[in-house]
């Protein structure tokens, strides 16, 4: 019985956008702001674990991110998108708790791996996907902070550059060049991986143009 | 030539997007199971405690009685530790050539005002004097003393009555020895 209630008032929050949930939730409809949790809770809390490396952490962020919603529900206001914000506040909470030096958490492939959905594929096409998987997380694991946040959002949580945008405070433009690096930088990574046909990077502008000629013997 | 490396081709985005991606998928299909009650009570928690006019006030009475004890408190351990200082014994060194003299102040008694009317002394108005008190006219200041006769040897306290609303003082004074 209370399945049969619950579940038609869960899809009229579904329904609802998020300007409409959060003017429900200052008039003091509970339902309402869990509708709002329920609906990024996931999000914020794979982005506190790709930051992190810890789900204790990531599930403290996931509270604390919307604890701070709750108690700023009044100022919010409804004409912006309530996403960015949330992320926002995560991404901050998330570094706050950042890994200290010297204490090793499991890496994000490991955190990920657990929860690994079953796929189809003989086993060594699966382990050599799993291999490909791993090598480009610890590729992006080897990013600088700014360069991993756009990546880990734009990737794994699918936000636009404009929300990337607000999200870490920036123009467009930023988000972009942040992007483009950070992808550079991936690429040359990733060059050293000979299963990912990601082609060397031999020719890169000046140091590269020296190491293509280093390399063809003319210097 | 591009002084800050070639830049990613077409192709090769569409290749790392692949990549990446696919790295993401498990992490984009992950679930939490989080209740919203966690952020119910974790904002019941911090939530801030009412502040009236009367809590405020009370509060306040409260800060104040506890910072009072604690200044009295310290005070008090203060002047503790001086007066523990000061509460040693006080020795008097005699005079040079001097007897030791213990000089005692002892209620008054009848008798012992007409022993020394006959012996040609002047009683003291308000002092009485020991059977065993000889008082010297050199050194005498007008207080009843006795002498005791023992240089260098270890001092006795000399038993003295007393009477009900008078107490006695006691001034020692020795040499080398300590007050038993």
């Amino acid at each position: 019985m209370t399945r049969r209630r619950a579940a038609p008032a869960a899809d009229a929050f579904e329904e609802r956008t998020d300007r409409e949930l959060v003017v429900a939730a200052r008039t003091g409809d509970m339902p309402a702001f869990d509708a709002l949790f329920y609906r990024y809770r996931d999000g914020i809390f794979r982005l506190g674990l790709s930051i992190t490396k810890d789900p204790s952490h990531a599930e403290e962020i996931v509270v604390d991110t919307f604890a701070r919603a709750y108690r700023a529900i009044d100022r919010l206001e409804p004409d912006e998108s309530l996403r960015p914000w949330l992320y926002r506040v995560a991404v901050n909470l998330s570094y706050n708790r950042q890994p200290r030096k010297g204490i090793t958490f499991s890496s994000l492939d490991d955190a990920l791996a657990d929860v690994m959905t079953p796929e189809e594929g003989s086993p060594p096409i699966l382990a050599e996907r799993a291999e490909q998987r791993a090598a480009v997380l610890e590729c992006v694991d080897r990013l600088g902070d700014k360069h991993k946040v756009v990546v880990v959002l734009h990737y794994l949580n699918g936000l636009n550059l404009a929300e990337i945008a607000l999200v870490v405070g920036c123009p467009v433009g930023t988000v972009k060049s942040r992007l483009h690096y950070a992808l550079r930088n991936l690429r040359t990574h990733l060059s050293a991986h000979p299963g990912l046909s990601v082609e060397p990077t031999v020719a890169l502008g000046a140091t590269g143009s020296m190491e293509l000629m280093r390399s063809q013997g003319q210097v | 030539m591009n002084l800050f490396g070639r830049g990613v081709g077409l192709e090769e985005q569409v290749v790392l997007d692949r990549l990446l991606d696919d790295a993401f998928a498990p992490g984009r299909s992950r679930r939490v199971p989080i209740s919203a009650v966690r952020v119910r009570a974790r904002v019941a928690w911090q939530r801030e405690a009412p502040e009236s006019r009367g809590w405020r006030a009370v509060a306040w009475l409260g800060r104040l009685g506890e910072t009072s004890l604690t200044v009295g408190m310290t005070a008090l351990l203060f002047a503790g530790s001086l007066g523990g200082v000061g509460g040693q014994t006080e020795f008097l060194q005699p005079e040079r050539g001097s007897e030791y003299v213990v000089r005692v102040a002892v209620p008054l008694d009848d008798s012992r005002i007409v022993r020394l009317l006959r012996l040609g002394l002047a009683a003291p108005g308000t002092d009485d004097v020991d059977a065993a008190t000889v008082p010297t006219r050199e050194a005498n200041d007008g207080e009843p003393v006795i002498s005791v006769g023992e240089r260098g040897g270890p001092l006795r306290r000399t038993t003295v009555p007393l009477r009900d609303d008078d107490e006695p003082v006691n001034t020692v004074r020795e040499r080398g020895g300590l007050l038993r």
